[in-house]
């Protein structure tokens, strides 16, 4: 286990313009991209709601512009850990919460039975624990010393998993459709198995 | 670690920002409503213009346009979810009243 702490740690503490951190960052932007293009085809043809190309558009519009961002910074080479870094998940968190925001207000009045869907509700959930996951990082970057490996791999780790959840839901809103109903039914299954004994 | 108090502020900025989206998040049925009221509300107001603008019209085809997005938007209400109409309303009880029971005793009696 320590093993795999040090290599993950590894791999995301470099930030220049060859390391993995900012591959990765630009693959996800390429996946927004053409998530945003499959959807606009999808919308055309009828096959999925205004609302869900909505909020495919706000969330990449909220992601692009932060992966610009941090491409550039670490293109110049200035996103090496110093003083000012804590800035950087600032940035994210207040992105997160604000495009978590902008989807909660806009959704409902775009879509048609103006209540929100699951994948919405996932993709919210996603951006409001991203966004206190820069926080919890930004504040050990603060005010309890440098965050230490394990603090790291937390941090990381969880980022990752909810970012390709996020991913999911954009590009497969009807799983995540049919996976809540199936854990909904599950629920039910257990409750009634409860109450009869 | 020194912390600039611009910084502290910028942090608690961010965390208020944070917690006025769990907020909203936790209220998002309440958002919903909202939403429904405004678009109920649009569609009722276009409702009550067309039906004067009918009935102001004679007999003919363009009242009977007038007729056709009358029937349209009466439709795209009773498609919003939340309003109650013969098709979602739930069946309510009836009431039961003691005066209303009929003894089957006392009517072999009577016979």
């Amino acid at each position: 286990m320590e093993q795999v702490i040090d290599w993950w740690v590894s791999l995301l503490s470099h930030t220049n313009a060859d390391s993995f951190y900012l591959k990765q960052i630009l693959t996800y932007s390429g996946l927004l991209i053409l998530c945003v293009l499959i959807t606009i085809v999808k919308y055309t043809l009828k096959k999925c709601a205004l609302s869900h190309l909505l909020v495919v558009c706000i969330i990449a519009i909220s992601y692009l512009t932060t992966d610009y961002v941090l491409a550039k910074e670490a293109y110049e080479g200035n996103l090496e850990p110093s003083l000012d870094f804590h800035l950087m998940y600032f940035m994210f968190s207040v992105f997160d919460s604000l495009t978590a925001i902008v989807i909660l207000v806009s959704y409902p009045l775009v879509s048609k039975i103006s209540n929100y869907s699951s994948s919405v509700i996932v993709v919210l959930g996603v951006l409001l624990i991203n966004s206190v996951m820069h926080l919890f990082i930004s504040g050990m970057m603060l005010f309890g010393g440098w965050p230490d490996k394990y603090d790291a791999f937390f941090y990381s780790s969880i980022v990752f998993l909810n970012s390709y959840i996020l991913m999911t839901s954009l590009y497969a809103p009807s799983l995540i459709e049919w996976l809540s109903r199936r854990l909904l039914y599950m629920k039910r299954k257990l409750f009634s198995g409860l109450t009869r004994a | 670690m020194d912390v600039s108090p611009i910084t502290t502020i910028q942090y608690f900025l961010c965390i208020y920002l944070w917690m006025l989206g769990v907020f909203l998040f936790v209220k998002r049925k309440k958002i919903s409503s909202i939403a429904t009221a405004i678009t109920i509300r649009k569609l009722m107001q276009e409702l009550l213009l067309v039906e004067r603008y009918m009935k102001s019209l004679p007999v003919g085809p363009e009242r009977e346009a007038a007729h056709e997005r009358y029937v349209a938007i009466k439709k795209l209400i009773n498609n919003v979810e939340g309003i109650p109409n013969s098709s979602n309303a739930p069946v309510t009880p009836q009431a039961n009243s003691n005066n209303k029971v009929v003894s089957l005793i006392s009517f072999r009696k009577q016979a």
